[in-house]
């Protein structure tokens, strides 16, 4: 039972850490300055004021 | 101290890569520039107690951008707050295109940057018959010429010393026309640089990201009052710049007839041919396909081998219970999922390589840029796009040798529409459950759906480009003016190098993704709520006492599932998927295949208690699990669940929808961004959802 237990709180651990690894990556991509920025492509988003449209 | 920075800068095809990785051996590393996808090739020198800092700067004819790698270029050398920032600039040249070196060298010099100028590919100028006098080229540019061959490492000793001499005061060779002097003293007040041209640079240029928009503002104000462009300045610099070179082309270099006997000249009238350049160009990529399938084969084989041999270790080794399960089914099987990639990887760039170092990459984008230009893509988008058929990841990482940002981005958006292999499994027996095995004049009805699916994937791919290219905004306007390299030997050096670049960055970066999802995917598989999950066993041993144990274990596995969290979002969802015509235990298909698409036949097989190691490849258990399928009746609506009309739904589901952890994570590593990923993944599931609503719903 002890043995069980132990797997479970292990097993418990890796599944938060996959999971906070995949919250984590979403969240700074969505928020930060990511390099593909929506109207701009993979562009820095600071071109996009004088982007032309092709 | 910080170590010195050296830059390489160069046009394309003159082997600055080469001189780099000769320079740094394997003391490198290859990223990202910060927030772009502009690959970063960054090493190190030490010579005696020094260390260098060697980067390998994108190619580009001048400091004028026309791409987002060109615009990396100027930021670093137009900003001296920059963290790239040289010490010195190495200037790499092609003894046979001296002249455009010779104007980027001068626009470095006169940018207030120390630079000195290498002729590299040396060899070459006995080839091409070409003759060139170093010391008055030395004279014109003020500095010490320095003559190199990266590939055998001549003359790179002396270069080396030359990292820490001084390079003597260059005077600069572009006087500004009077048109625009007006404008530029105006800049000048402005932006009190310490060399006038590095003013010009800032009025001549479209946008400079490294200032404040109220400065670019200013500087367009300037522009604005004078009536001038920056196309006009750029121009203006160009033709001065061109016109002083062409005076004294004769001091700097005499050449010979080179076209006479040219190897390349007679090999690009075969390559570049209208009709058989194409041929043989398609025929290349029908061997690349080919090689990617069958030589990987026998690698993957043993990959899957040797993951499932650890999974049984594993099994043997440790006591049963919920840690070995998620060491067996979601660590090892994750793992296993990254690995199995590899092969497939290192064949694809090998060849890519290859096709690079050689020089034939820069034909193929001549050949195939006008056909694919109406879609917004680009001529090296073809790579990509044939190799999805093979497999949807290496084909997005190759999507990187496509230098302009939008075209990369929209390659990548629409790569996994093409048919790749995993989804050949589920088309197999789908085809064969609802489309009748029969021929229409002596064309076998199942192989032309087959085909039909394949043309979809293409079409598919290439609309959604379309519309990219309609919705994404460029900002750098792309031509296709390039210039074909002379055709030479690979350095198997720089091919190794860039083929583990891409490997280890698939395993390290997208390998982390997959794993995380494939352990999330385990827990709601493996785990449900309630009594039903928790006492399954004593539930179906108790409702079916008289099977066998093998029946009972194919029993337990599939109640697990139905009532495991995964079971019960699939009957969550039923409500969104019954109008596709499918019930809420094809939901629970869906959502696993999730992972990959080819994980569906095995999860319909679980919930249908056939087990959970059924091998589709297998005759026998193919025709186990059609039948069935076959016999599957949709609780919904009293018919069988696999008819023609929910089967050609679940084919065009299959089609469009992003069902591959594996390509999210790659498309997640290639653009850097979570947004285009989701969007891309939102894109193709609802366009799946939408074209299988619309078959469901004529055909039911």
């Amino acid at each position: 039972m002890e043995n069980l237990t132990i797997q479970y709180v292990l097993v418990g651990i890796i599944v938060l850490l996959a999971i906070t690894y995949l919250v984590k990556q979403g969240k700074k991509s969505l928020k930060g300055n990511s390099s593909c920025g929506k109207g701009c492509g993979c562009a820095p988003l600071t071109n996009c004021n004088t982007s032309q449209k092709k | 101290m910080n170590n010195p920075i050296i830059a390489l800068l160069g046009n394309p095809n003159v082997g600055k890569t080469s001189l780099f990785n000769r320079l740094t051996n394997l003391n490198q590393k290859v990223g990202n520039y910060p927030g772009i996808t502009v690959d970063k090739r960054e090493g190190k020198l030490t010579k005696g107690a020094k260390t260098y800092r060697i980067v390998d700067l994108p190619g580009t004819y001048t400091l004028y951008p026309n791409s987002l790698d060109e615009q990396v270029v100027f930021n670093i050398l137009a900003d001296s707050n920059h963290t790239d920032y040289p010490n010195l600039v190495v200037v790499v040249a092609d003894p046979a295109q001296l002249n455009r070196s010779i104007i980027l060298y001068q626009q470095a010099r006169e940018i207030g940057i120390p630079a000195i100028f290498v002729v590299n590919m040396i060899d070459e100028v006995e080839k091409k018959g070409l003759v060139i006098d170093f010391d008055k080229l030395a004279k014109k540019l003020n500095t010490k010429i320095f003559q190199t061959n990266a590939r055998t490492g001549e003359g790179l000793e002396q270069l080396i010393a030359a990292f820490d001499e001084k390079p003597p005061l260059y005077i600069g060779d572009f006087a500004v026309p009077t048109a625009f002097n007006k404008a530029l003293e105006e800049a000048k007040s402005l932006f009190p640089l310490h060399t006038e041209y590095a003013t010009w640079q800032f009025l001549a240029q479209e946008h400079i990201s490294f200032i404040s928009a109220e400065k670019n503002n200013a500087l367009a104000r300037i522009r604005e009052t004078h009536k001038l462009t920056t196309q006009a300045l750029q121009k203006a610099e160009s033709l001065a710049r061109n016109k002083r070179l062409s005076m004294d082309d004769s001091i700097v270099r005499t050449q010979a007839d080179s076209s006479k006997g040219d190897p390349t000249h007679a090999i690009d009238k075969i390559l570049l041919h209208p009709v058989f350049g194409y041929v043989l160009f398609f025929g290349l990529l029908f061997f690349i396909f080919q090689a990617i399938y069958t030589w990987s084969g026998p690698f993957m084989d043993a990959i899957d081998e040797f993951f499932g041999y650890l999974v049984s270790e594993i099994h043997t080794r440790l006591p049963e219970g919920p840690l070995v399960n998620l060491l067996t089914d979601g660590v090892v099987a994750g793992i296993g999922g990254i690995v199995i990639f590899i092969p497939q990887i290192v064949i694809l760039f090998l060849f890519i390589s290859l096709m690079e170092e050689i020089g034939y990459m820069s034909r193929v984008v001549f050949l195939m840029d006008r056909w694919l230009r109406p879609f917004g893509l680009n001529g090296k988008s073809v790579i990509p796009l044939m190799s999805s058929v093979a497999c949807a990841v290496p084909a997005v990482m190759s999507a990187r040798n496509i230098e302009n940002a939008k075209e990369r981005l929209v390659t990548m958006l629409v790569t996994p529409f093409m048919t790749c292999s995993a989804r050949l499994p589920i088309y197999i027996v789908l085809i064969g459950l609802v489309i009748p095995d029969t021929t229409v004049w002596g064309i076998g009805l199942q192989g032309m759906t087959l085909f039909g699916l394949y043309i979809l994937g293409i079409v598919a791919a290439l609309c959604s480009a379309w519309i990219l290219n309609k919705i994404i905004k460029n900002t750098h306007k792309s031509f296709l003016i390039f210039e074909l390299p002379t055709y030479k030997l690979p350095d198997w050096k720089n091919v190794l190098l860039n083929v583990w670049d891409k490997t280890s960055g698939f395993v390290i970066d997208a390998g982390k993704i997959i794993l995380s999802i494939s352990i999330v995917l385990w827990v709601l598989g493996s785990f449900g709520p309630g009594e039903k999950f928790n006492n399954a066993e004593e539930l179906i041993k108790a409702e079916y006492p008289t099977l066998s144990e093998e029946e009972l274990s194919k029993e337990i596995t599939s109640y697990k599932v139905e009532h495991s969290y995964l079971g019960y979002i699939g009957m969550a969802i039923e409500p969104v998927v019954k109008p596709l015509g499918y019930d809420w235990k094809m939901g629970i298909g869906l959502i696993a295949s999730f992972a990959a698409r080819e994980v569906f036949v095995g999860t319909m097989a679980t919930v249908y208690s056939l087990g959970d190691d059924v091998d589709i490849e297998e005759e026998s258990q193919k025709a186990t699990v059609l039948s069935r399928m076959r016999s599957e009746i949709n609780k919904n609506t009293g018919l069988p669940a696999y008819n023609f009309a929910s089967g050609i739904s679940l084919l065009l589901f299959y089609a469009f929808a992003m069902q591959c952890m594996s390509t999210i994570a790659i498309v997640k590593k290639e653009t850097g961004s979570w947004k285009w990923t989701l969007i891309q993944t939102g894109f193709m599931t609802g366009l799946a959802y939408f074209a299988a609503f619309v078959a469901y719903q004529l055909l039911k």
